[in-house]
């Protein structure tokens, strides 16, 4: 796939130009091919390692094929192996030089060394030019046959090369067929692994074209196979009882007893050193006990000290792995691994892609007996270096705190927060501040207090400032100065430079207007006035709704703005328990990681805006679009926040990152000249509080 | 399917490729240009070991110098892949003799080709087994150069093991001097809170072994654990001694120990692998012996002064010491000038890291020895922001310690020459994250 025009672009500078020490390559090696001297494999060698050398960094070297090729002759096995790498790369690109390999390949594969045998025919299977498959079928058949396993191993997976070479082929020539006989009476254990992988994927691919080959699939998952595996696990390598299990987690036993046998089994795999293996297992076991309510919950009971070892053993990107998969687990059955909350407490030095993960599983065991202890553990990284995990952990607060648990000590230490004095705190301490009154708004009291003495000069963040606005607005009867404030703000209104604080000012100005009317009458005016020049359509478009509902009549204007609330009970969860679960049938792959299930990222259409080509120039293009992107996915993510401020980042980057006709309007929103209707309704809706219902009554207008 | 590895690329820190290999090709060539300009050039790396750039997926790690990239296509086992590269490292590592870096690799490229041919097919990892892989991949590293004759034609019957069940352990060994090595290797995790309780405390051990057996023995490992012990007394109709038993929290073996029997035994028995290898990693939680105590006080006194006074308690054996203890407290950036006293060790400030830095290479049990520092700092004009601090962390090893407790009872070796054996077990305590809030 190294087309030469892009392997050249792809040096750096430092690098030579390898031009001339290519052709001095080609000289020497054919002085080199016709020669018998003693020692002339050494010089070779040399030349043959210069060559793999240039290779690696991505200088062509496709031009001396031929003198490669030419001396390939040798007894010397180190040699040959540089050879067929050097073949491997550049045979799909030069299709007419690689028939010129073709030869000595197969006289390789009939070399009476097995470890060569097994080589050429690996390297002859690699070549991946469509055109030489007729050269393939004849050593692929004899080293399925082959005496010696290594070279019955490297066959094995040679069938499936060709597979995806040319699948009619592989098919044509029955070679699935072979594989499924090996798999069932080869002796060696490495053999049967890789017919299982090679027959898995390709009956997976035909599946949707024939019959037979769904089948045949079937036939996998049937009971003799998966019994004839399980009883042989232990011979598997560690590698192979990973496939082997995986192959397990598709079983459907058709009694409990079944189940609690294949359970009994395999439990030992549970202590296995390859956390690999162990994870399968856990797969195996979760999935085989979906039914049994009682006995999935034992399952979490066992697998919990495995998991636990396994996230604090090895390297972080390990146990980064595993804990992906932890958190899975605990997100579904938080009340299980409520106890070992200690487990999940950070550590200094972790990297912050650990922490963010044990954050999130902190927030979601916490219950009435432990929320104390894991808000003070919390309270302790607030005041953490790393400024990101600073903040995740005060959004963990009041996440805990809209979880209802024990509300009276969080509020406490939430406004503690406001008065630390750091920027950042005092920003996310104020959104999670808003997110509490509404749905606890007794608590107002108290926090109004502390929130009227933060200064909104010390206050930057849009989101914080929407949030510290709203409460403005909302509770501008119990602050003094929030008239005052207000129009303070109003007065810098061209300096501010999210729309979403502007909309937030004009709603907070009118609700105030409505309760101490003399005292805002002022800053409404100003704000209106303002509003309508402003750029943004959104906001220029509320402004004007709001002067002429005031035109129209201030009671029934009083009722749009500030209807009574009822406090939210519980906030929305992004992710639908369909998807979560889609997620859990993915055990033990790359979609717990992302938390999203697979059609998501394997997907072409799924995937959006940011498409990956093979052009680097594409490439380029690729990540301005993505650049491009990126504001308007803010705004949206703020308003978003705004709504259900429980939600993750990741979900809601999900959705938006994929419709990306629908973020286009909101970063074009600079040029007031578009505005579909679409975006007006998305936009206020993601403004809940008061122009949710605005626009309802706007349209019945 | 879940796919181990579609590429796999090593890099070295500027980004350019020192090795790469493609094993299938549902991914394009120019991944380490995607990874370069997406992963390395941005902010983004090292905040994600697994990323997803357009339809590929890149997971990397950094061992010393070098980055490992592996990329997929598909929706591939993550756990599994980062395991490869871990048991590929090490299998490198034993090749090499020692360090996996930059240099290593650019010594030793060819060999790396050759054995990535064999650990890895078509996306799928075969045989990472040092033991056998040695038997026919011979080609030696850099440490000798390539001999003049042919002599690493492989050994007849090299390839007939390399499928084989017991595939860590070649027969026909044979030692003049049957000897096996034990060694104990935990080490604690302790995050302590400012008022001196235990937030958080566990103990990883792991049971290091070396073997140099002839033949192919049968080898029982018998521990103070709870279990093993009950299990034991239950079989032999006998009481249990008295004694400390320890309770495992969980525990994992090598590839060699017999699973089956452990859980129906609960005897540790196995054919070893010749040579080094990791036989068992245990993790404890329960009834651990914290080896240090450290109580800080720190004052700030105005603005620019600091006094800071630590004592360290050791609370094992007085006829054991520790070595290697070195206490890093931390000091705020601002610090300009430092003095200490302490009544062991060195202690000095070092500026790169912040903090003040107290060795002592000897530390005896049941002392405990003080230092007390004054700090001065710059004024500056960012006085408002309130100085964060970061826990007190600890470095130290005691040998002839284990903090969970757990002692080697026996090993018994069984082999059909019936010979005997000298067997030597070692235990050390070391320090992994010992931190004190202070």
């Amino acid at each position: 796939m190294a087309p030469p025009a892009q392997s050249q672009r792809t040096q750096s500078p430092s690098q030579p130009s390898g031009k001339g020490e290519v052709s001095d390559l080609k000289t020497q090696l054919r002085q080199l091919a016709g020669s018998r001297a003693p020692g002339v494999d050494d010089s070779k060698r040399e030349l043959f390692k210069k060559v793999i050398s240039y290779m690696t960094i991505g200088i062509d070297v496709s031009s001396v094929f031929g003198e490669m090729v030419m001396c390939s002759v040798t007894p010397d096995i180190v040699l040959k192996k540089m050879c067929y790498l050097y073949v491997g790369n550049y045979a799909k690109v030069n299709p007419d030089l690689a028939l010129l390999t073709i030869n000595f390949l197969q006289r390789d594969c009939k070399d009476q060394d097995p470890m060569i045998r097994g080589l050429a025919l690996r390297s002859l299977c690699s070549l991946r030019v469509a055109n030489l498959v007729e050269y393939l079928v004849g050593p692929l058949g004899l080293g399925l046959k082959d005496s010696n396993s290594y070279v019955r191993t490297v066959a094995v997976i040679g069938v499936l090369k060709l597979y995806h070479i040319s699948a009619s082929t592989c098919i044509d020539e029955e070679f699935p067929l072979t594989l499924k006989h090996l798999m069932l009476n080869d002796p060696e254990a490495q053999v049967v692994a890789n017919c299982l992988t090679a027959l898995q994927e390709i009956w997976s691919a035909e599946a949707s074209n024939s019959e037979d080959a769904s089948r045949e699939r079937e036939a996998l998952i049937s009971k003799p196979v998966i019994y004839y595996f399980l009883n042989r696990m232990r011979v598997f390598s560690e590698w192979a009882q990973c496939i082997v299990l995986e192959l397990v987690g598709k079983y459907v036993p058709s009694d409990n007893n079944e189940i609690f046998d294949i359970m009994n089994l395999l439990e030992d795999r549970l202590q296995h050193a390859n956390g690999a293996v162990v994870l399968a297992t856990i797969k195996v076991f979760l999935h085989l006990t979906l039914s049994m309510n009682d006995v999935h919950q034992q399952v979490y009971e066992r697998i919990k000290a495995p998991l636990l070892t396994l996230v604090s053993s090895g390297s972080p990107e390990q146990s980064y792995a595993v804990l992906s998969h932890l958190h899975l687990l605990v997100m579904r059955a938080p009340f299980i691994f409520a106890s070992d909350y200690k487990h999940f407490y950070c550590q200094y030095n972790e990297p912050s892609y650990v922490k963010k993960l044990k954050l999130e599983m902190l927030t979601a065991v916490a219950n009435e007996s432990n929320t104390y202890e894991i808000v003070t553990e919390l309270c302790e990284y607030a005041a953490n270096v790393d400024i990101p995990i600073a903040r995740e952990s005060i959004r963990a607060v009041g996440k805990i705190a809209l979880q209802q648990y024990d509300v009276n000590a969080i509020v406490d230490r939430l406004l503690q927060f406001l008065e630390m004095e750091k920027d950042y705190v005092t920003a996310e301490a104020l959104v999670l501040v808003k997110d509490l009154l509404r749905k606890y708004p007794q608590w107002s009291h108290d926090c109004i207090a502390v929130v009227g003495g933060i200064s909104s000069n010390n206050v930057q963040e849009p989101k914080a400032k929407a949030a510290l606005i709203w409460m403005l607005g909302e509770y501008s009867q119990e602050m003094h100065d929030a008239p005052y404030i207000l129009e303070s703000l109003i007065e810098n209104w061209d300096d501010e430079h999210s729309a979403e604080v502007r909309l937030h000012l004009l709603t907070a100005v009118m609700k105030c207007f409505f309760k101490r009317a003399p005292e805002t009458q002022k800053a409404l005016g100003a704000a209106l006035s303002a509003g309508l020049a402003d750029f943004h359509q959104d906001v220029h478009d509320r402004a004007l709704f709001y002067y002429r509902l005031l035109q129209y009549n201030a009671s029934v204007a009083e009722s749009v703005v500030n209807p009574p609330k009822q406090a939210v009970s519980v906030f929305a969860d992004t992710q639908s328990s369909e998807i979560k679960d889609r997620i859990f049938d993915e055990f033990n792959s790359l979609s717990v990681v992302y938390q999203k299930p697979s059609y998501m990222f394997t997907d072409k259409e799924h995937r959006g805006p940011f498409e990956f080509s093979d052009e680097l120039g594409n490439l380029s293009i690729g990540a301005e679009a993505a650049e491009n992107v990126a504001p308007a996915l803010m705004v949206e993510a703020n308003d978003k926040d705004l709504l259900l401020s429980t939600s993750e980042e990741e979900e809601i980057k999900g959705p938006a990152y994929n419709g990306s006709a629908y973020s286009a309007p909101l970063y074009d929103a600079s040029s007031p000249s578009v505005s579909s209707l679409s975006t007006q309704s998305e936009l206020a809706i993601s403004n809940p509080i008061s122009a949710g219902k605005c626009f309802s009554i706007y349209l019945c207008h | 399917m879940p796919v181990s590895a579609s590429a796999i690329y090593f890099l070295n820190l500027r980004g350019d490729v020192l090795i790469n290999r493609l094993y299938r090709d549902d991914v394009g060539g120019n991944m380490v240009d995607a990874f370069r300009m997406h992963i390395m050039q941005t902010k983004e790396l090292g905040t994600c070991p697994v990323r997803q750039i357009g339809g590929c997926s890149f997971f990397y790690m950094r061992i010393s110098n070098v980055y490992i990239v592996i990329v997929v296509s598909s929706n591939a086992n993550v756990a599994c892949a980062f395991k490869f590269v871990v048991e590929a490292v090490a299998l490198f590592k034993s090749y090499f003799g020692g360090a996996f870096d930059e240099d290593a690799i650019r010594n030793n490229f060819v060999l790396i080709y050759e054995l990535l041919d064999e650990i890895m097919d078509f996306g799928y990892p075969q045989n990472l087994s040092p033991e056998i892989l040695k038997l026919y991949i011979t080609q030696e590293g850099v440490r000798s150069p390539f001999s003049s004759k042919p002599s690493d034609k492989p050994v007849p019957n090299a390839t007939l093991q390399v499928t084989g069940a017991v595939g860590w352990r070649r027969e026909g060994l044979v030692y003049k001097k049957n000897e096996v090595f034990l060694d104990i290797v935990e080490s604690v995790n302790l995050l302590m809170s400012s008022k001196g309780s235990v937030l958080r405390c566990d103990v990883t051990g792991k049971i290091l072994m070396k073997c140099f057996l002839s033949g192919m023995p049968d080898l029982k490992l018998g521990l103070n654990d709870k279990i093993g012990l009950e299990k034991e007394s239950q079989l032999k109709s006998r009481p249990t001694k008295s004694g400390k038993t320890i309770e495992l929290d969980d525990v994992t073996f090598h590839q060699c120990v017999n699973l089956t029997r452990f859980n129906s035994e609960k005897t540790v028995s196995f054919v070893p692998p010749d040579g080094e290898f990791e036989l068992m990693k245990y993790r404890i939680t329960e009834g651990v012996n914290l080896p240090f105590r450290v109580l800080p006080t720190i004052k700030e006194l105005g603005r620019t002064r600091m006094e800071v006074n630590v004592k360290v308690k050791s609370v094992f054996g007085a006829k054991m010491f520790a070595l290697g203890v070195v206490i890093k407290i931390p000091v705020p950036k601002q610090t300009a000038k430092t003095s200490f006293q302490v009544t062991s060790g060195r202690a000095k400030y070092n500026a790169s890291i912040d903090c003040l830095v107290w060795k002592i290479r000897k530390f005896p049990g049941q002392t405990e020895p003080t230092m007390s520092a004054e700090v001065e700092l710059i004024s500056t004009m960012a006085e408002k922001k309130s100085w964060t601090r970061p826990p007190i962390q600890m470095e130290f090893q005691v040998p002839m310690f284990t903090a969970s407790g757990l002692r080697v009872r026996f090993l018994k070796v069984w082999e059909k020459n019936g010979y005997n054996t000298v067997e030597w077990v070692r235990y050390i305590t070391k320090a992994g994250s010992y931190e004190v809030r202070c």
